[in-house]
C-alpha cells in the first residue's frame, strides 16, 4: 500500500516522489439553455438562459502516500437568476490511511447506488437542485467517515454535522414552484439544526457476478416538507429527522445488467415507507456492424410515502431509455430516456449527448419536456419549461 | 465398495475422454503440431512467471487513416496471480485526456468465463460494475479490441504449431491459436514467437470469416531482470487504414502491489 502510493505518484507526476508538489486541475464552461415556452409564475424569465462555471480542484499526497488531501469546489454565475449564481464547496477533505482503516475528515461527496433512473440509497450529499442540466450534481457535506477494506467487504462509517440545506431557483429561475421557498422561515425537526449530528452505515462487497451494498442512516432528512406559509406568499422548509435502511444489488450477465435499490424510511413525522427502483440494462455490442454499442435501459419506480413525508414524482413509475456509446476516440455518447407515471400518464423526457470536440474540450448537449401532464402530478408546474442546453467545458 | 467407485470414475473418465474426441476440431491436425503449439504458447508464458507485480505509464496515439492522431495517457497496474483458474488483476488509470483523468478500468482475470470488472467515474465519484462479455468492442476507442488487451492467459486459446522462420535477427516459431473463449471477434491467430526472447514478436488477427483484419507488432524489446517488456505495440487495422500505438515507459516490477490495490472500493483512492 505504503509502495503503491509513492509510486503512483511518481508515475503520475513524471517525477521522483519526494517534495512532490500539489496537483491543480479542474474545468471552466459555459452553458445556455433555451426555454421555447414562456413561463407560467411571474418574474421568470423569459427564453435564454446563460451561465459560466468554474470547477477548480486541487489535490495532494504526502511523500510517503499515506496522507492524501483534496480541495474541489464550484461556482456558477447565471446572467439571468441570481439565485443560480452560487458557490459550493465540493470537497475540502485530507485522508490518512493506517494499515487495516482509512480515516477521512473535511467536506466530501459519497456516491451510493446502482440504478440509472434514480439513487434511492444514495443519502449522504444534500441534491444540488440549482444545477437541474446536472442530475448528479450534490453539495460537499461535512463529515467524519472511517472505513475498512477486508476479506469480507469493505464497510465504512459515517458522522455528520453542518447539515447543507436544499437551494431552490429563485423568482427568476425555471424550474421552480408556483411560490418561492422561504430559506429563512425554515424549521427543523431537532433543536440543534443544522448542527444536529447525523450517522451513516455503508457495507459494500462482490459475491461472484453480484455486487451487494447495505446501508443505513440515521439523521436530518435531505428532502424537506415544503408547507405554504400562513399568507400563501412562499414555501417554508421543514427538516425532520428519519431513519433510512438501503440495499442496493446489481447481477451483471453477459449483455444484461440487473439493478435493484431498495429503501425503507421512518420518521416521527410520517409513516415509514418503503421505495424501489429495479428495472434491467441490455446492451447490443457493435450494432449494425459499428464500433457502438447500444444499451435498453427499463426501470420500475415504486414509493408509497404518503401525504405526510415529503413530496416525490416516483410513485408509480416506469423509466424506459437507451444509452449509445460510439466507443471512438471522441468517446462520443447519447442517452434518450422517458420516465412515465402508470398512474396518470405523466411523461417527462430526457435527451443528452456528449463529445470530446479537442484535447480536454467536452460539448454537452440536453433537452429535457414533460409531456401530458395531469393537473394532480407535480410536473403540471413545469409544464412550461422544457428546455435546451448547449454546454461547452474545458478541462485542465 | 471402493472397487465399485474406482470402476465408476473409470467409466466417467472414459466418457469425458469419448465427448472430448466427439467434439474437439483439433482431432483433424496432426497431433505432434498441437501438442507442440501447446508447449510454444505454455513456455512464452512461463517465462514470464514470477513478476509478482508490475508498472507502466502507456501512451496510446490513435491514428485515422486520414494520419490524424489524438492520444491518451495511462498507467497499467499488474498483479500476477499463479493459477490454472484465474488470470492476473489489472488497473488502466487514465491520466489524459484532461476530461477523463482518473478513470480507471479494474478487470479480475477468468480463464474460462468473463473477467470481472469495474470502472471508476471521478465525475460522479461512482463505480460501475461492467459486463466484461463485450470481448471484441474496442477498448477506448482504439484498434485494440478487448480481447487484445486483457490477459493472454495459456488456458484461453487452443494451439497449433505452423512453422519456424527467421523474423528479425531471431528466429520465430509460428503458432496458431483459437479462441476457446465465448464471443470472440477472432476465428484464429497466428503468432511469431521468438525463441530468443520468448515473447511475441507479431499477431495475426481473423475475424470470423477468416479473412485477416488487423496486424500487432511488438518492438523495442527491453529485460528487466529476466522480464522481457516490449516498448511499443504497434496494431494496424487492415479494413479501416486506422492504427493504434501503445508506447510504454517506466516498466516497474515487485513494487508492493496487493490483492487490497486491486479491489474496487480501492479505485477512488489511486491519486
Amino acid at each position: 500500500m505504503f509502495k503503491r502510493t509513492i509510486l503512483l505518484s511518481a508515475l503520475l507526476s513524471g517525477t521522483a516522489a519526494q517534495a512532490e508538489p500539489p496537483e491543480f486541475s479542474g474545468y471552466i464552461g459555459g452553458e445556455l439553455n433555451y426555454f421555447p415556452e414562456a413561463g407560467l409564475y411571474p418574474g421568470q424569465l423569459s427564453d435564454t438562459q446563460a451561465s459560466l462555471v468554474f470547477a477548480p480542484e486541487l489535490r495532494w499526497r504526502s511523500d510517503d502516500g499515506d496522507t492524501r488531501a483534496r480541495i474541489s469546489a464550484f461556482g456558477r454565475w447565471d446572467a439571468e437568476d441570481p439565485e443560480r449564481s452560487h458557490i459550493d464547496l465540493r470537497e475540502a477533505w485530507i485522508q490518512r490511511n493506517f494499515d487495516s482503516f482509512e480515516v477521512l475528515v473535511g467536506v466530501n461527496k459519497v456516491f451510493w447506488g446502482v440504478t440509472e433512473s434514480l439513487n434511492l440509497v444514495d443519502i449522504v450529499n444534500q441534491v444540488d437542485q440549482l444545477e437541474y442540466t446536472d442530475s448528479n450534481a450534490r453539495l460537499g457535506q461535512p463529515m467524519v467517515a472511517l472505513s475498512t477494506d477486508q476479506d469480507w467487504g469493505s464497510l465504512s462509517a459515517y458522522i455528520m454535522t453542518g447539515f447543507r440545506k436544499r437551494e431552490y431557483p429563485g423568482t427568476d429561475g425555471r424550474l421552480r414552484f408556483g411560490l418561492p421557498v422561504d430559506d429563512s422561515a425554515t424549521t427543523w425537526g431537532d433543536d440543534r439544526e443544522e448542527w444536529a449530528p447525523d450517522f451513516a452505515l455503508r457495507y459494500y462487497n462482490t459475491f461472484g457476478s453480484i455486487d451487494l451494498g447495505l446501508s443505513a442512516f440515521y439523521g436530518t432528512s435531505r428532502e424537506a416538507m415544503l408547507t405554504p406559509n400562513s399568507g400563501g406568499t412562499a414555501l417554508d422548509p421543514y427538516y425532520g429527522r428519519i431513519w433510512q435502511t438501503g440495499v442496493d444489488a446489481q447481477y451483471t450477465g453477459d449483455n444484461v445488467l440487473w439493478k435493484l435499490e431498495a429503501i425503507a424510511r421512518g420518521s416521527d413525522d410520517f409513516d415509514t415507507f418503503a421505495a424501489v427502483v429495479t428495472g434491467f440494462e441490455y446492451t447490443f455490442y457493435q450494432v449494425g456492424g459499428s464500433d457502438g454499442d447500444l444499451g435498453v435501459i427499463s426501470e420500475y419506480l415504486y414509493d408509497d410515502r404518503g401525504a405526510d413525508a415529503p413530496g416525490t414524482v416516483f410513485q408509480n413509475d416506469l423509466f424506459v431509455g437507451t444509452r449509445w456509446a460510439a466507443n471512438d476516440s471522441q468517446d462520443t455518447s447519447a442517452l434518450v430516456g422517458a420516465v412515465i407515471d402508470l398512474e396518470d400518464g405523466t411523461t417527462s423526457l430526457r435527451a443528452e449527448y456528449e463529445r470530446r470536440l479537442d484535447i480536454g474540450v467536452l460539448l454537452k448537449i440536453q433537452a429535457q419536456a414533460v409531456r401530458n401532464t395531469d393537473t394532480s402530478n407535480p410536473l403540471y408546474g413545469f409544464r412550461q419549461d422544457n428546455y435546451l442546453s448547449v454546454a461547452f467545458e474545458k478541462f485542465f | 465398495m471402493l472397487n465399485q467407485f474406482r470402476q465408476s470414475k473409470r467409466k466417467t473418465l472414459a466418457l469425458v475422454a469419448g465427448a472430448f474426441l466427439a467434439v474437439t476440431p483439433l482431432a483433424s491436425y496432426a497431433q505432434e503440431d498441437v501438442q507442440k503449439g501447446l508447449e510454444i504458447a505454455t513456455r512464452s508464458d512461463v517465462t514470464d512467471n514470477g513478476f509478482g507485480d508490475s508498472t507502466a505509464t502507456a501512451q496510446m496515439v490513435l491514428r485515422n487513416a486520414a494520419g490524424q492522431s489524438s492520444s491518451r495517457e495511462l498507467v497499467i497496474m499488474t498483479l500476477e496471480r499463479n493459477s490454472s483458474k484465474v488470470g492476473d488483476k489489472t488497473i488502466s488509470l487514465f491520466s489524459t485526456p484532461a476530461d477523463i483523468k482518473g478513470t480507471a478500468v479494474l478487470s479480475h482475470a477468468k480463464i474460462t468465463g468473463n473477467d470481472d470488472q469495474w470502472i471508476y467515474l471521478p465525475a460522479l465519484k461512482r463505480v460501475k460494475r461492467i459486463s466484461s462479455s463485450n470481448k471484441s468492442g474496442p477498448f477506448v476507442g482504439s484498434e485494440f479490441a478487448y480481447e487484445d488487451i486483457t490477459a493472454q492467459e495459456v488456458g484461453k486459446f487452443d494451439y497449433r504449431w505452423i512453422k519456424s522462420e527467421k523474423c528479425g535477427g531471431a528466429t520465430c516459431e509460428v503458432i496458431e491459436r483459437t479462441p476457446n473463449y465465448a464471443k470472440s471477434g477472432y476465428s484464429r491467430q497466428l503468432v511469431w514467437i521468438s525463441t530468443k526472447t520468448w515473447q511475441p514478436e507479431q499477431i495475426q488477427f481473423f475475424d470470423r470469416a477468416g479473412n485477416h483484419v488487423k496486424t500487432l507488432t511488438y518492438s523495442g524489446y527491453k529485460q528487466y531482470g529476466k522480464f522481457w517488456r516490449a516498448g511499443k505495440l504497434t496494431m494496424v487495422n487492415l479494413r479501416n487504414g486506422k492504427s493504434t500505438d501503445l508506447i510504454f515507459t517506466d516498466w516497474k516490477f515487485s513494487t508492493g502491489l496487493s490483492d487490497r490495490d486491486f479491489k474496487s472500493s480501492a479505485l477512488e483512492d489511486l491519486r
